[in-house]
């Protein structure tokens, strides 16, 4: 398949999943307006633990809210992104999976299509304003704007990586285990924060599992001249990168193992 | 000519996965899990002419479906060999996709909350099917399948026979060679299901599509199909003509009457009494040395009844009677 | 109203018995609250590092108020009921009008044993096993600890209304929807889940407290610390009562306008 029919396909994939979603336009509204104000009052939350406390592990608040807002918006746009994959045992139940296997397009490119929902639009905001608040707090103006970019871009892989990875398990056990919602949820709820402050283990899990700290603090110390600005650190969130493509490598044995036992 | 599809000895086993009791057993099952083996197919060969339609009956469970999977390669088979449209369908699976269409009684492939016309167009894209071959295509299903009133109106709407009209539309797109049917007629109203069966004739007449049709319904092999394959526990009990299963299972039907009054028990010499609950009677007969209104017109002289239906035997019920032919 | 009662009591104890087969599931859902529980124990831990003390609350009391609120999350009003909202959406809720008992009363029933059953399967053996792992502050003393468990009971009484006040606003199609988004996110953040409303400045702590959201968690956990002396523990509990009783009240009105509407409309 050439790219730009790719592109032509993704384009019209898009355009119905909006059309059929944007049917509920209230719905939508009031959704967007219950993560917003969800998410709102969260963020209000850290606002409240730093006037209480001054700061954390040395971080003060405009500089947890860069890791915050970079957090926030690569993980609303990877599970807006990736809903098929989030919800990848309903389609395993229902048999429409079954339908995917039968068009004569890659079904991870299919999956990825299916879906991109619109509803998690409240988060995005929330992320968006936290980041900017922070850009403005921080003084950043220039090419020190590219490096929050490139924070995201790692991020929104690398938090894809971890759906494709949850659709992957469901291929043996069918349903979605909550027990992954430490790695979904539980990251964005870690890596809004310093990792630094975590125990060991949980550091590492976040480190070398799920290199949550390369598309968070790595980067963001050498940003804020708080760490090692080496060009390695700089170029971690790359390491999201490779996550996705290691996930998807992972995928394809999951449906290796799906089309030979047809569960 | 050379087959179409050619189909060797496959088999299948699935292992299923025992749940064990109570939590210290969801814990062990943790760790190490019992396991169970259920063969599906246990040697299926068959092979299949350009232009053929054939039914391929069985009951639940024997394999029907295992079958269907592993043609439209979205299942491996443990051992044996498919060779189809030149395709080994689960090796070569997006080559080969793109040449068959599959339509699933039961489950709709449009998108629920968009009019069908929406579904056509990316299906036109998933396809890569050209502008003329596309208008020409939909041309023809519309008029065969009486579309236009639906195009624009979402999935969701549709009745249940609409939808398989759309549904039957939409696995043709892109012009297949070989279609397989799974249940088509399933739950569909009288008018709807002669309208489904009436196309995949002229589809498999005119176009000269290979059609694979598994069912339930007896009327539709009857309606459709001149070759019928019955599986049963993973094997193929029979491969010929349809009037091969017709004989093999014996052609007896039912001739269900309700009476007057009850008590009162109609006999006929063409006919044996199979049983009888207060005023409601179950004859069977053989068609073939007496024909059903010959039947129910000496019964009508002799008897006064309020209602009677005649049942032509289920698939359940011919299989059944074939295995008393053909033990094992 | 007594044939209401043995209705409602058969209603939760089929619920219950229901929930009561996801067992493996709920050791997993553990597991889970578990690593939430030391994840915010883990940032609360940093902030207390910093060294700007505070006079309501001490760090150990602090994590014992995280474990507290892992254990008891199912009392949170976040979801309507699964089953009525299928119910509303078939059109079969128009039956369920016509039953002798009331509606209201089952609805009410079904939302106590979808809070209870999981916040006992899962809040004990949590709550054990941050006694074992995380050195758990036991109750402020005896007295504390029999006021703590009453407390959880109003608690129980006032999750209750607002999960049935949720089932009921399905009714509404429109004002309905909005409620069923607007309220989990208000009451995560005034009951004091995601931060002790004794951490907020003082003039918003005191007026939170008011809500009827602060008798979900701030309530039984200002009991469980012995932060309410035995003398206002008789106003501070009276406060979720009173408040579940209200919105018991409103719930009922909300249900039978919806119903009555529906007759004339004809569903």
């Amino acid at each position: 398949m050439t790219l730009r029919k790719t592109l032509r396909l993704v384009r019209i994939y898009t355009t119905l999943s909006f059309r059929s979603q944007l049917q509920y336009k209230t719905s939508f509204f009031l959704l967007t307006l219950g993560t917003l104000l969800a998410t709102g009052l969260e963020f209000a939350a850290v606002y409240a633990l730093f006037s209480r406390f001054g700061s954390l592990h040395g971080w003060k608040l405009p500089q947890t809210a860069l890791l915050y807002g970079c957090i926030s918006v690569s993980f609303a746009i990877a599970e807006a992104a990736a809903r098929g994959f989030d919800t990848f045992s309903r389609q395993i139940k229902s048999g429409s999976f079954d339908r995917i296997l039968l068009r004569p397009l890659p079904p991870a490119f299919q999956i990825a299509c299916s879906e991109i929902q619109l509803m998690r639009f409240g988060r995005f905001l929330q992320g968006l304003a936290v980041l900017g608040w922070a850009e403005w707090k921080l003084h950043l103006s220039g090419t020190a704007l590219m490096m929050p970019l490139w924070m995201v871009t790692g991020g929104i892989a690398l938090f894809y990586g971890v759906f494709v990875l949850q659709a992957t398990l469901v291929f043996y056990t069918i349903e979605t285990p909550e027990i992954v919602n430490i790695f979904t949820y539980g990251g964005v709820e870690t890596a809004q924060y310093p990792l630094s402050i975590y125990p060991f283990w949980l550091r590492s899990i976040f480190t070398f599992l799920i290199p949550l700290a390369s598309v968070s603090l790595i980067p963001a110390r050498a940003l804020l001249g708080t760490g090692s600005a080496s060009l390695l650190s700089q170029a971690a969130p790359a390491a999201g990168y490779l996550f996705l493509i290691a996930s998807l490598h992972i995928w394809k044995i999951g449906i290796a193992h799906y089309t030979s036992t047809g569960s | 000519m050379s087959a179409l599809i050619e189909v060797e000895n496959l088999t299948k086993t699935y292992t299923i996965s025992e749940r064990r009791e109570g939590t210290w057993g969801a814990l062990q099952g943790l760790i190490q899990r019992q396991t169970r083996k259920a063969p599906a197919l246990r040697g299926v060969s068959f092979s299949l002419q350009p232009g053929e339609m054939v039914g391929y009956i069985g009951p639940n469970g024997a394999g029907k479906s295992t079958t269907i999977k592993i043609l439209s390669g979205i299942l491996v088979p443990d051992s044996g060999t498919c060779q189809a449209l030149g395709c080994t369908p689960w090796r070569d699976r997006r080559r080969y996709v793109q040449q068959i269409g599959v339509v699933f009684g039961q489950r709709t492939q449009l998108w629920w909350d968009l009019p069908v016309r929406e579904s056509f167009s990316l299906l036109r894209e998933i396809y890569q099917i050209d502008d003329h071959a596309f208008r020409s295509a939909m041309q023809e299903l519309q008029s065969l399948l009486q579309l236009e009133a639906l195009l624009n109106t979402p999935v969701r709407q549709l009745s249940l026979g609409q939808r398989m009209r759309c549904d039957l539309a939409a696995s043709l797109l892109h012009s297949p060679k070989l279609l397989f049917l799974d249940e088509p007629t399933i739950g569909l109203d009288a008018v709807s299901k002669l309208v489904v069966r009436e196309f995949i004739r002229t589809l498999n007449r005119q176009r000269g599509v290979t059609v694979i049709l598994t069912t339930h319904d007896m009327d539709d092999i009857e309606a459709l199909c001149s070759r019928v394959i019955v599986i049963a526990e993973g094997k193929i009990l029979l491969d010929g003509p349809l009037q091969q299963l017709r004989s093999a299972a014996g052609t007896e039907r039912r001739l269900l009457i309700e009476m007057e009054k009850p008590g009162e028990t109609p006999a006929d010499e063409e006919a044996r009494l199979v049983s009888c609950e207060g005023n409601r009677i179950c004859l069977a007969f053989d068609p073939e040395r007496t024909p059903a209104a010959a039947l129910i017109a000496r019964i009508a002289k002799k008897y006064a009844f309020r209602d009677l239906l005649v049942q032509e035997p289920s698939i359940e019920e011919v299989i059944a009677r074939l295995y008393g032919t053909y033990p094992e | 109203m007594n044939s209401t009662f043995r209705a409602a009591k058969a209603v939760a104890g089929a619920r219950g018995r229901l929930l009561m087969q996801y067992r493996s599931a709920a050791l997993f859902g553990i597991a889970t609250q578990m690593f939430w529980g030391m994840v915010r124990a883990a940032v609360f831990t940093a902030f207390y590092q910093a060294g700007r003390h505070t006079a309501s609350l001490t760090l150990p009391q602090t994590i014992a108020y995280i474990w507290l609120v892992q254990a008891t999350l199912a009392m949170m009003p976040w979801r309507t009921d699964p089953e009525i909202q299928e119910m509303v959406r078939s059109g079969a809720i128009s039956y369920e009008a016509l039953r002798p008992a009331d509606l209201y009363s089952i609805w009410y029933a079904r939302a106590l044993a979808g809070h209870a059953i999981p916040t006992l399967m899962r809040g004990i053996p949590l709550l054990l096993a941050a006694f074992l792992l995380f050195h758990l502050l036991p109750p402020h003393g005896a007295a504390a600890c029999a006021l703590w468990l009453f407390s959880l009971f109003c608690t129980l009484l006032l999750a209750a209304a607002f999960t049935t006040l949720l089932n009921v606003s399905l009714l509404y199609t429109l004002a309905g929807d909005g409620v069923q988004r607007l309220m989990p996110a208000l009451a995560n953040a005034f009951s004091g889940m995601l931060i002790p409303l004794a951490l907020l400045p003082r003039s918003l702590c005191l007026l939170l407290r008011l809500l009827p959201f602060a008798g979900l968690i701030d309530t039984p956990m200002r009991c469980y610390l012995g932060q309410i002396s035995e003398g206002s523990a008789l106003t501070a509990l009276m406060l979720p009562i009173v408040w579940a009783a209200a919105l018991i009240f409103a719930g009922r009105m909300l249900l039978l306008h919806a119903l009555q509407k529906m007759m004339i409309q004809g569903g």
